[in-house]
């Protein structure tokens, strides 16, 4: 036995129990008599105290206790008001040996079953770590309620932004439109004047009001797309198409674009593309692909342009594509390119400031090559002097027996139409201008035109004459085309069978879908190029034709 | 200090002010939301560009303004956040003085970078008593003559406050304050 008495384990232990060889509680220090009963001096140990560890046995009493010297000790008081634990020894007191249980309070205990009780700090020893853990607890949940405070205002900033974003994107949707609209008006007259006695000067200063308004036209459907791209991911369009049809179509209309321009054209396009029809949105891609191209076009005074597609299989009908497009322009400054991508980049450009450009073309590219899971970039070229941009799309085959490819119709949409039609149509429009530069449009193209102001003078004029197509304006007041439309298709007038064509600005496929439930069959989007006309009012002749 | 002290501060602000005032500290003190994590560490500087700003916004002396945080302190905070530890530090004025020290061990314990003060009490008679301040920081007393208001109210107790001797130097500062309570310290 160790010459230890209990006095002087309370220095380290200020709760401690002395109990005899015969099991017998013979002592309680000075702080434990202020918490348990002193009537327990004189019981046996287990009858004083519940031991909840170690698992005593009955033959666990006195010196036999000694076996678990080395075992945590957990107990309660009868009452079950205390918790404490400790560690068991063998000391002395007046000269008799006597086993010493030093004890501390069960902290987590006391949490737990009498949390009301805060045992004072100086009955821990010094020494216990018990009360640090709960200082460190308290601060963990200090923390995660300050993490769950700041997860909580981030989530309301990121609603208000989403807010806020969306009202923005609504109101720049809604101002596009509304720009385009008069737009109509400007681009539909300037090709009436064509035919129009002008002197050179005269000539020339139409031209550069057609390139204008039709650069301005270019800038608002840019900025229509940028907030249609914005939500592209949300509206993928799954159809069969062939990549190398697509890149042929690209290459056309870019060809077209650039026709002024001392530029050449060159395309390249790996063995396996050439065969393989993929299962994708095409006019996404296609829109990344005339992005690009249109971007090197502008960029580049004179020289070469080279779109080239690869492909890499990835697993058993799904490939990695790889564009490249390189040119023959300026390239990009090493330190722009990390904006390339950003909406209004051309800010930092050293662009001609006559060439017309929103900023948003990279913008819109970046967005819609994401919403299809890819990847774009920018390098120097390796081939040519200028740029390189590149793009990666995981594309899949699709999955058909037989492929119908379809036929190019790459042509200049706002060539005049001279008389290759005939028939009558009603032209409903309550805006003078549009009415007015819409009829001399579809005048000139053969058609013979009956306009109308309102949905009710429209409803009117069609219980007085037969038409082979009705254009329908679709914003109007009083009678908006819609309820306009609906009416003409469901009461016995001479045009309930006549094809309805939505004549709008306001033409999504959404939008198209609710027309449809309103009876509308066909839309062309203000301005109305005179080569759709010719190709709506055909179309819808010919189903009438067909179906008498 | 502690992020703690600048939530305290903001609680203090906010419930005397409203928060288009306390918006206006943060901005003036050029704080964000991340100064204020409850267990983070900062500089001094930044509690005291904190008070400054405090202090400008509400009209009022730095020391009035820190009397005014140590009662907050006592009041609010340290009872919310430390609940019944802080309990178990005294259950009388003279109790809880003389065990700050011991207080401050454990959190010292708890994190390293605890720049704690020091308090020790000395009874001095039957209602009065000496407590010694020792601090490295310079420029805090007011905050602890508001700290021992915050004490005394919180075990309903009066007493009068007088610093008596003040010593400050690269080191830091060394104050002590006579006590006195109408009723002697044996009951408080």
């Amino acid at each position: 036995m160790q010459p230890i008495t209990p006095e002087q384990v309370e220095l380290f232990y200020p709760l401690n129990v002395g109990i005899d060889l015969n099991n017998v509680i013979v002592h309680l220090s000075p702080r434990l008599v202020g918490l348990v009963d002193r009537d327990v001096l004189g019981l046996k140990f287990q009858d004083a105290f519940r031991v909840v560890r170690p698992k005593l046995r009955p033959s666990d009493a006195g010196r036999e206790l000694l076996r678990h010297s080395k075992r945590l000790f957990l107990l309660t008081d009868n009452q079950e008001k205390l918790g404490f634990r400790g560690q068991l020894f063998a000391g002395a007191m007046d000269q008799s040996d006597i086993l010493i249980l030093a004890l501390t309070p069960w902290l987590t205990w006391f949490k737990e079953n009498n949390p009301a009780y805060v045992p004072d700090h100086e009955t821990y020893p010094i020494q216990d770590s018990q009360r640090d853990l709960e200082m460190y607890l308290n601060a963990q949940r200090a923390t995660m309620e300050d993490l769950r405070d700041m997860a909580q205002n981030l989530r309301a900033a990121n609603q208000q932004i989403a807010q806020t974003m969306k009202v923005r994107t609504k109101f720049l949707s809604y101002v596009s439109h509304e720009l385009r609209t008069p737009l109509t008006g400007i681009i539909s007259a300037l090709p009436l004047f064509q035919s129009q006695t002008l002197n050179v000067e005269g000539m020339e200063l139409l031209d550069v009001m057609k390139s204008s308004s039709r650069a301005l036209l270019e800038v608002i459907n840019q900025v229509i797309d940028f907030n249609e791209a914005s939500e592209a991911s949300d509206h993928i369009k799954l159809e069969p198409f062939s990549f190398k049809e697509l890149m042929s179509e690209a290459m056309e209309i870019t060809r077209l674009g650039a026709r002024h321009k001392d530029l050449l054209l060159l395309s390249e396009i790996e063995e396996p593309l050439l065969s393989l029809i993929f299962d994708s949105d095409r006019n996404k891609i296609k829109k990344i692909l005339l992005n690009l191209l249109s971007n090197a076009a502008k960029y580049t005074a004179a020289g070469r342009i080279k779109l080239r597609a690869s492909m890499q299989q990835v697993q058993s009908g799904v490939y990695t594509v790889l564009i490249r497009i390189d040119d023959d322009g300026a390239g990009v400054e090493e330190e722009y390119v990390q904006y390339l991508f950003d909406h209004y980049w051309k800010k930092l450009r050293n662009i001609d400031p006559n060439t017309p450009s929103s900023g948003l073309g990279l913008s819109i590219t970046r967005q819609l090559v994401d919403a299809l899971g890819g990847k774009v970039g920018y390098r120097r070229s390796e081939i040519f002097s200028g740029s390189e941009f590149w793009v990666e799309l995981p594309l899949a085959e699709a999955e058909l027996e037989s492929y119908q490819g379809f036929s190019l119709d790459i042509r200049d949409e706002y060539a005049l139409q001279e008389n290759s039609l005939s028939g009558d149509v009603l032209l409903v429009d309550d805006n003078n201008v549009n009415l007015l530069v819409g009829k001399l449009t579809l005048e000139r193209t053969g058609l013979k035109v009956v306009t109308a102001g309102s949905g009710m003078e429209a409803i009117a004029k069609a219980h007085g004459q037969k038409f082979s197509v009705i254009f329908m304006d679709i914003l109007m007041p009083e009678m908006n085309g819609l309820d306009c439309a609906q009416v003409i298709k469901s009461t016995d007038n001479l045009n309930n069978a006549t094809p309805v064509v939505a004549w709008s600005a306001h033409c999504s496929q959404e939008d198209m879908l609710r027309y449809h439930t309103y009876g509308i069959d066909d839309w062309v989007v203000k301005p109305p190029k005179p080569a759709v006309i010719v190709d709506i009012v055909k179309k819808w002749q010919g189903v009438h034709a067909a179906l008498t | 200090m502690y992020g703690l002290i600048h939530q305290s501060i903001k609680d203090m602000v906010i419930t005397a002010r409203g928060h288009e005032a306390w918006e206006r500290i943060k901005c003036e003190a050029h704080l964000t939301d991340e100064d204020f994590l409850t267990m983070t560490s900062y500089d001094d500087s930044t509690t005291m560009a904190l008070v400054v700003a405090a202090c400008s916004e509400c009209g009022m002396a730095t020391g009035e303004c820190l009397d005014a945080f140590g009662q907050h302190w006592i009041a609010e905070t340290a009872s919310k956040t430390y609940g019944s530890l802080l309990d178990s530090y005294g259950t009388t004025l003279w109790g809880m003085l003389e065990n700050l020290d011991y207080l401050h061990d454990r959190i010292s314990t708890t994190f390293p970078g605890f720049n704690a003060p020091s308090f020790e009490l000395h009874r001095d008679g039957d209602n009065s008593c000496r407590l010694v301040y020792t601090s490295s920081r310079q420029g805090l007393e007011q905050f602890v003559v508001g700290l021992i208001k915050g004490l005394a109210a919180k075990f309903g107790v009066a007493v009068d406050i007088l610093m008596v001797d003040n010593v400050s130097d690269a080191d830091g500062q060394c104050t002590t304050f006579r006590l006195e309570t109408s009723v002697p310290p044996c009951s408080q």
